[in-house]
């Protein structure tokens, strides 16, 4: 888990040169509050601290909401977000390695139902420190422009656009994935690369993850109209897609065990989150698609043994 | 679209919790998801039958519910039995009586007496209707026995847990909001 936390690094670097101070607090206040939520269930079980402190699931459940949860939200969001993902998505179901659903998901599929309004609390041009703090803490209204755009939601919202349109009337989405937001990509696809080197990860779930999202986009594309929902290789790179692809389709215990089963979990998460991300009414698909196929995932696991049983 | 699938799931929910045991067998599991779904398509398509050819003609719409309760009371009955003719191995006990309390036909019946959809609408809501509902049943006793082990805590052991497990799937669903409503 150590070394999920080390990939995760090119990422993180590169979330805070776009988004600022606000990364960096949510960091923090994620990683406080899922160590504290851990010791304080773990001691209320009877249980010892250091088996499940000690290898990190906390913290990497912490960090994967530190980046997807929006930089400007006020404190409680991010403790709220992680104390449920940690006592509901993992503690009540028996802790580490007995979880259902992927903890993270839980706590960010929480937060935006319940929290809409502030889960929209994303920067236009990175703010200082102390607007930073000021906004996090005070919920101090000043900042003028709120949040931009991402550009998942201008595809939604601009039907009859060509995609050069779209990208001409909004200079912040840069020149790919939305603002800034094929470098992350880029840059957890650079972790997500380091973990299936060092085999930490099964190609499986990733694969079939980006293939589902590829194809399924490609489809719907007609090569220049913003009706057709942005071409395969948008998709691929912006919203939340690879880290969805290689740190949170890839989580051990939800997801099914066999390498069949693992491809198929990939594929419908692309598909869900192609779908969710289109023509849902959230942000980005990715927790939903995620929870959806955890739900699917022992009927995968069983189809998987009939097919290796009919091999035979 | 997802207050179809939320109907679905918290239909399936009452199922369980009230009515199925968590280790029944899986074919006990798809018999009973078979005879749903099928009570659900045959209800509604059945009910719309009814709707058209009788109650309008006679401009007595407004006694829908008391035509549409006694037939889908004899297809509670009629389908389990039905389904013992078919294969004679099938557990069939005790089916009618789930058969009679699920409320989606019912409900999916009388929401669709008062709207004009096209035929083609219907059946396919039917057929979707009740392929869903055993998708539901399915999902829900894969999530109820892998909920059942030693390591959740005492006071969530059992119900607690199966109830929570909901709320994610129900939170797992929503994602479907708005979807297809553009």
């Amino acid at each position: 888990m150590s070394l999920v936390l080390l990939a995760c690094i090119p990422g993180l670097l590169t979330l805070l040169w776009l988004h600022g101070w606000g990364l960096l607090l949510n960091l923090l206040l994620c990683a406080s509050a899922a160590i504290l939520c851990e010791t304080l269930l773990l001691a209320m079980r009877g249980q010892t601290l250091k088996p499940a402190l000690g290898d990190c699931s906390a913290l990497v459940t912490a960090v994967l909401l530190a980046c997807a949860l929006p930089t400007l939200a006020p404190w409680w969001l991010p403790v709220v977000a992680t104390s449920v993902a940690i006592g509901i998505g993992k503690q009540a179901f028996g802790g580490v390695g007995r979880n259902l659903f992927n903890p993270a998901m839980v706590g960010y599929a929480f937060v935006l139902l319940s929290f809409p309004l502030q889960m929209n609390h994303w920067p236009g041009p990175a703010p200082g420190l102390l607007d930073t703090l000021h906004q996090v803490f005070a919920g101090n209204e000043h900042i003028d422009a709120w949040a931009r755009p991402t550009l998942l939601d201008g595809l939604r919202h601009n039907r009859s656009l060509t995609m050069d349109e779209l990208f001409a009337s909004h200079p912040g989405f840069g020149s790919m994935g939305g603002r800034g937001s094929e470098w992350a990509n880029l840059a957890f696809l650079l972790g997500g690369l380091f973990l299936l080197q060092r085999k930490v990860i099964s190609w499986h779930a990733p694969a079939g993850l980006l293939a589902g999202l590829f194809v399924f986009s490609l489809l719907g594309w007609n090569g220049s109209g913003s009706d057709s929902n942005g071409s395969p290789l948008l998709h691929l790179f912006s919203g939340s897609t690879m880290l969805a692809a290689f740190f949170i389709a890839t989580e051990p215990v939800s997801g099914p065990k066999n390498e069949w089963a693992r491809l198929c979990f990939g594929l419908g998460a692309g598909l869900l989150i192609y779908l969710i991300r289109t023509w849902g009414s959230y942000p980005d698909g990715t927790a939903f698609a995620i929870l959806l196929m955890n739900l699917v995932a022992p009927s995968l696991e069983r189809l998987a043994l009939q097919r290796q049983q009919a091999a035979r | 679209m997802s207050d179809y699938i939320l109907v679905l799931i918290s239909a399936a929910l009452v199922n369980h919790l009230c009515l199925l045991k968590p280790s029944a067998p899986r074919l006990h599991l798809h018999v009973h998801g078979l005879a749903c779904a099928l009570c659900i398509a045959l209800g509604v398509i059945g009910a719309q039958l009814l709707v058209r050819g009788v109650l309008a003609p006679l401009h007595i719409q407004d006694l829908a519910l008391f035509v549409l309760l006694p037939w889908l009371a004899l297809l509670a009955w009629g389908v389990p039995w039905l389904l013992a003719k078919w294969r004679p191995t099938w557990p069939v006990t005790g089916l009618p009586g789930l058969l009679l309390s699920n409320a989606v036909a019912l409900g999916l019946a009388l929401q669709q007496a008062s709207d004009d959809s096209t035929w083609p609408a219907i059946l396919l809501q039917a057929l979707l209707a009740g392929g869903g509902f055993w998708l539901a049943l399915v999902l829900f006793t894969d999530l109820r026995q892998r909920s059942a082990h030693a390591d959740i805590p005492g006071v969530l052991r059992g119900l607690p847990i199966e109830l929570i497990g909901a709320g994610v799937m129900a939170m797992a669903f929503s994602g479907f909001n708005g979807l297809f409503a553009q």
